[in-house]
């Protein structure tokens, strides 16, 4: 049976891969013939080896409603957070829907990591109880289903750093259990068998820290020791996976004014983070200034690279709502995006996937 | 090279891959892209007014043309259009469209649209 009528094999392929992934399911329920094409590991491929694939950020954010009284426009934030996506070539924004267990919208707190087309989220708090969860929720973007993954291993864990390592698996690092001790365990999740398992412990324990893929290497950034708790101290961790052993403690790889939060992993092994007004990335030891950030963009909520841009949503001042900005790395230029009311909400979490 | 092999079409009178019909939609088409290439919502327009006049099958056979005329633009442009034809579109709209029929036992249509049924709001009126 041919794909589409008329049409040579790979024509009609050609036709298909250029489909917006929002439309995946509809295409999937046109008929078997096409369900198949779709969900081929090959179709991907192809999508994305020519051109095709869609790159998106999908974040943790607050819902926002706008309260028109008094004739002003005031964003009362509400509580629930959900799952945004930002598509970085159309600038479109859109919502997902959350797995039939989150009613009350997304745990607190959870992390976002991508994988492939799937969406990992991570452990946080029940919105509701406030309890901690170590839940794994897998969305696939591509057949819009959601569905659970095993656990994470261990006693209650909260702000710990999550990453892909764009290549089937996810590293949670840190964190703090029930008794706020900061954390030393490290583990890897392999989405494709949904099997956990332990890396080494660190060093020290690492609390509220970024985790990121940097120099080939798996690092753990910024944390505060638990006997310090309340100062942020400077140190960095980095795991060989070849090796699979941690390297030593590197102090100082974070300056005065930095927040580990907003650290990035670029193309070409750059790494990016915000210091006071300016964006800089790591030049050998020190951090160089590449651009001064917009003076809307006083508080800072998050930041992402996205294909040779990097994303930093912010806002002018507490509880205001957000804006989006796209810095292009190559020419070091903003551009202010289009946010829509229902896309300024505070955002807690984020990724990046291409499908 | 599109002139080429355009003018191998014409000089070869047996040649039934290409009807005059569809050629005459083909061949204006690289000046007419030359023009708009620098803007993008012309090219969106020339896109509406070619899925609202065309019929499926005559996108196929331009499809087709562009592919023997080896018109790569034209054919990227026609294969989009064809990808945009689904875009917030009902099922029963793209399977019409595209003169398919749904195979699905009734179970598991039922289980698709059940399951699915958000990602099936807000689509385009058939």
């Amino acid at each position: 049976m041919e794909l589409i009528s008329g049409l040579p094999e790979d024509i009609a392929r050609d036709c298909l891969i250029r489909v917006s992934y929002e439309q995946f399911k509809t295409v999937s329920s046109v008929c078997k013939r096409w369900m198949k094409e779709v969900e081929l590991p090959e179709f991907r491929r192809l999508r994305k080896s020519s051109g095709h694939g869609q790159k998106v950020i999908v974040m943790a954010q607050a819902g926002v409603e706008p309260d028109w009284s008094f004739g002003l426009m005031k964003c009362m934030i509400h509580p629930a957070y959900r799952l945004t996506v930002y598509e970085s070539e159309t600038c479109n924004w859109r919502e997902l829907p959350l797995a039939p267990s989150m009613s009350s919208g997304l745990p607190m707190f959870c992390q976002l990591a991508g994988v492939g087309s799937d969406l990992v989220v991570m452990g946080g708090w029940d919105p509701e109880t406030w309890r901690v969860s170590n839940s794994v929720f897998i969305y696939n973007l591509v057949s819009a289903t959601w569905r659970h993954g095993v656990d994470m291993p261990g006693g209650p864990r909260t702000f710990f750093g999550c990453v892909s390592d764009q290549d089937g698996m996810v590293y949670v690092v840190g964190g703090h259990n029930g008794e706020k001790m900061a954390l030393r365990s490290a583990m890897i999740y392999d989405v494709a068998k949904d099997e956990w398992a332990m890396l080494p412990d660190m060093a020290m324990g690492h609390d509220e820290c970024k985790a990121i893929f940097y120099a080939g290497k798996f690092h753990v950034i910024g944390d505060y020791y638990t006997e310090k708790q309340g100062r942020f101290e400077r140190s960095t961790e980095a795991f060989d996976v070849a090796t699979w052993q941690w390297g030593h403690v590197e102090v100082d790889f974070l300056e005065d004014g930095m927040c580990s939060r907003t650290c990035v992993d670029g193309d070409d092994e750059a790494v990016y983070m915000c210091k006071g007004d300016d964006i800089v990335t790591k030049d050998g030891s020190t951090w160089q200034s590449i651009a001064k950030l917009p003076a809307e963009l006083c508080n800072i909520t998050y930041v992402a690279t996205c294909h040779g841009k990097l994303l930093v949503i912010g806002s002018p001042g507490f509880s205001q709502p957000n804006i989006a900005y796209n810095l292009e790395l190559k020419t070091n230029t903003w551009t202010r995006l289009e946010t829509p009311i229902k896309f300024s909400g505070h955002v807690q979490s984020g990724c990046y996937l291409e499908i | 090279m599109k002139f080429c092999t355009v003018k191998q079409y014409f000089d070869d009178e047996n040649n039934n891959n290409v009807t005059n019909g569809i050629a005459t939609t083909v061949i204006p088409l690289p000046n007419k892209h030359l023009k708009i290439k620098a803007n993008n919502k012309e090219m969106e327009q020339y896109e509406q007014e070619l899925l609202r006049n065309v019929m499926p099958q005559e996108l196929t056979k331009l499809i087709l043309a562009a592919n023997y005329l080896n018109f790569k633009e034209a054919l990227d442009f026609f294969c989009r259009t064809v990808a945009n034809a689904i875009q917030n579109k009902s099922v029963d709209y793209v399977r019409k469209f595209f003169g398919l029929e749904s195979d699905f036992e009734p179970g598991e249509e039922e289980k698709l649209c059940k399951e699915f049924a958000w990602s099936f709001e807000g689509v385009d009126e058939d």
